[in-house]
């Protein structure tokens, strides 16, 4: 089966080294991106199946880069993280599909889980059909 | 306290709460790696130990009544020793 691709977007370099070495040991494949822009190429190139995002972003709005993506991806799951709990109905009404407060590591790999378990064709089917 | 005063102070208090967080989520991202690697060699090191007691049976062990069947050794098929001798068809 092929591996899952991840794309962890944070702007803090630490946080997003051992973000992106922990998804790895989860067992995804992973990409990394500091901000916004570097997020919306990455996923454009490379069509990830997740993208865990923070929602503080040094250069705009992260709500305005689910939208983007979303738009693009309608079947990318997004998984939005931050330190503001009012953050989650904004992430969701944005488009992302679930929404992780921070410290709670443990919940975005219960999440991850999760929502690989609803639709394990998504990926597989994806990758398929190839969309470029 | 009227409103002009509690409105800041709680946005003030929600802020420092949030910066907490942050440190705790750096802390905790930490701790989940360290534990997803120590997980990690675990399985490497049960997976080695298990490979290592295979060898050390199948090599060293196996004349060494641990119970283990013992293979009788494959026979090699002997050569005979005479000479070829190449015989010319009678015509």
């Amino acid at each position: 089966m092929a591996q899952r691709r991840v794309l962890v977007v944070d702007d803090n370099t630490e946080n997003v080294e051992s973000l992106c070495e922990l998804v790895r040991l989860w067992g995804y494949e992973v990409e990394a991106a500091e901000d916004g822009k570097q997020a919306l190429a990455v996923a454009h190139d490379r069509w990830p199946d997740f993208i865990i995002m923070d929602l503080r972003l040094p250069d705009g709005d992260a709500l305005d880069v689910i939208r983007r993506i979303k738009a693009e991806q309608a079947d990318v799951t997004v998984i939005a993280f931050s330190g503001w709990s009012d953050a989650e109905a904004h992430a969701r009404a944005a488009g992302a599909d679930a929404f992780v407060l921070k410290p709670e590591v443990e919940a975005l790999e219960r999440v991850l889980v999760e929502l690989r378990g609803l639709d394990p064709a998504q990926a597989g089917s994806k990758k398929a059909d190839g969309h470029h | 306290m009227d409103t002009t005063e509690v409105l800041p102070a709680r946005r003030e208090a929600a802020a420092r709460i949030v910066e907490q967080r942050e440190v705790l989520w750096r802390i905790a991202l930490r701790a989940a790696l360290l534990c997803a690697r120590a997980q990690n060699l675990c399985r490497r090191s049960r997976w080695e130990a298990g490979r290592a007691r295979r060898l050390l049976r199948k090599h060293v062990l196996r004349d060494a009544g641990t119970g283990a069947p013992r293979v009788a050794p494959r026979r090699t098929r002997r050569r005979s020793g005479a000479r070829l001798v190449a015989v010319r068809p009678v015509r």
